[in-house]
């Protein structure tokens, strides 16, 4: 019985305890920022792929895959070396590349922490690759859904290699980047958890675009997703307003011109109502804008302007007129250049007038260019800085 | 062979039906709602939640007139001992097949989020054990467990989905009651079970001290699970909108994965979340694990149930093996609700009260 006894502990200790998954911190690579492209011929470098297997491989050789994560020793201040490590490899699909890479990488990768995915244009132009890496980072249990999701002109293999200065973790760069150029509403606010819901809901989306030097990154704009690709970008303005409509500027300045004066007014705090509704047998979408905001400029030695009531509702007046027409541009540039219905008037239909959306949601597409839009902005300059 | 260990009170009846009620369905419970009724989710909900709470009343009334006594007595001297032990038999089934399939979708998430490289079927034995461990030590022991985890469970869960608030969109609830009537009436039976659980109460009422506060203690337990559901849902569906929950295998989990606490290496907190999730499916297991080797005990007419527990287990094991893919786990899982649940469930305590009141009728004819 007491043999037994033995046995059984033994067993238990021997069978169930310990880890399968097992993993010393030094020994993952938490990977910050991964970047995806297209591969092309040209891209093997003979450093990568062997020359001799190039021909062998094209076949089967669809993206590549730049993975980069930060060398944890250097950025506790012990130990010394290159700040990130850089791999990169070619290969079938996401994980066939993975594969790859992790026979020469000395630890085991670890996407929990990953903070930015870049994406190279030639990659989300094609619209059969782009859903398969869309699918992946989705159906992938680990990669969440903060992920700042990217889209570079060019190649983003390219944006690793730029070394920036005040940084080491590329990845929390980009994610710091985005978080700071939020204030100013110049890039998409868009994440991966809206581009998926959105895409999902109406096909379209909106992403932040990328661009990069020896030394610098610039993150601006917003590259459109229509039906799955990419089908081209928005500038800054145009962008701007868009997070007007979306009711996602948090921030931002805008530059008045009058009496020969150009003013900018800063921003502070802005609130967006958008409306749907069928007018006279077309579809209008409106948007009523209130915003605050501050001047920040105006001439040295006029006096009695600035603190003049009249002068300060005649700013608003302008102000207003000139956001107005910004969305109104912006608005139908959409509609002519993308044809995609960026600005989910779709899903508010769906949401708030389930009848009317019934009779148009078969041809959406067709209608959207069609519908006509209405800006009402009322802007007040609450405070003029310290001198009048 | 007496133990004072044997008793409960009627509140911690209540908290284990409500730790069994929270356990696989919270984690498809807004996928499967927005399938079918889009955003009248919660409409389908609450009459679900007040259909479970007069299953539940009902269930109470049956066993306040049988105390001390099990469903495989009481069912017995109702309606015959053949018929009796048949229904005693497939309740023992029942419980069998749910613990397996819970322990089966256990092992498949820990996997899939947690533990990658670990075998599926050493994390299932672990559950397993450590559930065996607490069923051998009786009723009591569970009662108590489940008074601890319950609290943690709700309070943890929406201490966790505060960051996620300001992100919902409320208007993704919209457009209100546009579903047809038909389709919602449809609805129910399938967010019904996720209340499955309340016909264990069939069983452990038998060991509770104070049978005339069932009730009470029984509908507080309804209406608190109702509310984490209610919870739940709403925050899911608002924070992924219509088409996006539908998309998700584990909507209420994939959740966590949109926090982003400040400061750069906190976030993955779908680990905790898991951790948590667990405790509330080892209560679930336990229970109906539990449940099974009592109603086997009972029938054998022996006094002690934990004999029994070792012997079931790797039945448990065998069975949660069986299906191939997470897809025929949840194939087995509606086959089961929609037969075994809607019998023990609903059909059972409904025939069983009628068949009480009548036959007291007569009695009470006879004394008179």
């Amino acid at each position: 019985m007491h043999k037994w006894k033995i046995v059984c502990i033994m067993m238990v200790m021997i069978l169930i305890t310990g880890c399968w998954d097992k993993v010393e911190i030094d020994k993952r690579a938490f990977v910050a920022v991964i970047c995806i492209d297209k591969f092309e011929a040209k891209d093997g470098d003979g450093k990568n792929v062997g020359e001799t297997k190039k021909a062998i491989d094209e076949e089967r050789n669809r993206y590549m895959i730049t993975i980069a994560y930060p060398n944890t020793g250097v950025i506790a201040g012990k130990g010394e070396g290159e700040p990130k490590f850089v791999y990169t490899s070619v290969g079938k699909n996401f994980y066939d590349i993975l594969d790859n890479l992790s026979t020469r990488l000395g630890r085991r990768m670890h996407f929990r922490h990953t903070k930015a995915i870049v994406i190279g244009e030639g990659l989300a132009e094609d619209e059969k690759l782009f859903r398969e890496v869309l699918d992946t980072i989705e159906r992938s249990p680990q990669i969440g859904r903060k992920v700042n999701l990217i889209i570079t002109p060019g190649k983003a293999k390219k944006i690793i290699d730029t070394n920036t200065k005040d940084e080491a973790v590329l990845g929390l760069f980009i994610r710091e980047l985005v978080e700071q150029n939020l204030g100013t509403a110049r890039l998409a606010d868009a994440d991966f958890g809206y581009i998926l819901r959105s895409l999902h809901e109406s096909q379209t989306a909106i992403t932040p675009r990328i661009f990069s030097s020896k030394d610098e990154f610039k993150i601006a704009g917003a590259a459109v997703l229509k039906d799955f690709k990419m089908v081209g970008y928005l500038g800054e303005e145009d962008t701007r307003n868009l997070m007007f409509m979306f009711d996602k500027v948090q921030s931002s300045v805008i530059h008045i011109e009058v009496d020969d004066l150009i003013m900018p007014i800063h921003i502070t705090d802005s609130k967006t109502k958008k409306k749907v509704y069928e007018k006279d047998g077309s579809i209008y979408t409106s948007f009523h804008i209130k915003a605050e905001g501050d001047l920040g400029q105006h001439l040295f030695e006029v006096r009695d302007q600035p603190l003049d009531d009249e002068y300060i509702q005649k700013l608003e007046r302008t102000a207003s007129k000139y956001l107005e027409e910004q969305i109104d541009t912006t608005y139908k540039k959409i509609q002519k250049d993308f044809g995609a219905d960026l600005i989910q008037a779709g899903e508010y239909l769906r949401k708030h007038e389930p009848d009317l959306w019934k009779e148009v949601k078969d041809d959406w597409s067709q209608i959207f260019p069609k519908t006509k839009v209405e800006a009402h902005v009322d802007m007040k300059i609450r405070r003029i800085g310290v001198t009048q | 062979m007496e133990r004072n260990n044997d008793k409960i009170s009627s509140f911690q009846l209540g908290l284990i039906l409500a730790v069994t009620m929270i356990g696989v369905g919270i984690l498809t419970l807004p996928r499967t709602l927005t399938e079918v009724v889009g955003p009248d989710g919660w409409v389908v909900l609450l009459l679900a939640a007040f259909i479970a709470l007069v299953i539940a009343l009902v269930i109470a009334v049956l066993v306040k007139k049988f105390p001390q006594e099990t469903v495989v007595e009481f069912s017995s001297s109702l309606i015959g001992k053949p018929l009796g032990m048949i229904i005693s038999i497939g309740f023992f089934i029942y419980c069998i097949l749910f613990s397996a399939m819970e322990v089966r979708i256990f092992g498949e998430i820990t996997k899939e989020y947690l533990l990658l490289n670990t075998p599926i079927e050493v994390l299932m034995i672990t559950l397993l054990l450590a559930a065996v461990y607490l069923i051998r030590s009786g009723i009591e022991p569970i009662a108590r467990m489940a008074q601890i985890i319950f609290p943690v469970v709700v309070l943890i869960a929406v201490v966790i989905i505060l960051p996620v608030l300001p992100e919902l969109d409320l208007t993704n609830l919209l457009p209100v009651l546009k579903t047809p009537i038909t389709k919602i009436i449809k609805a129910i039976p399938i967010i019904f079970f996720s209340f499955v659980g309340i016909e264990l109460m069939l069983l452990f009422s038998a060991f509770v001290i104070e049978p005339q506060n069932i009730k009470k203690h029984v509908s507080f337990a309804v209406i608190m699970v109702s509310a984490v559901y209610m919870f739940i849902l709403i925050v899911t569906v608002t924070r992924f909108g219509l088409v996006e929950s539908t998309h998700i295998i584990w909507p209420s989990l994939e959740l966590f994965k949109t926090i982003d606490l400040p400061g750069a290496f906190i976030e993955n907190v779908e680990a905790f979340i898991i951790g948590i999730w667990i405790l509330s499916l080892f209560m679930t297991l336990v229970t109906l694990y539990f449940g099974g080797s009592l109603i086997i005990s009972r029938i054998l007419k022996s006094k002690e149930q934990n004999y029994f527990v070792l012997p079931i287990l790797p039945i448990i094991y065998f069975i949660a093996l069986i299906p191939d893919n997470i897809a025929q786990v949840a194939d087995y899982m509606d086959m089961i609700s929609n037969y075994l649940s809607t019998f023990y469930v609903i059909l059972l305590p409904i025939l069983l009260l009628v068949i009480s009141s009548f036959k007291k009728r007569k009695g009470g004819k006879k004394s008179a």
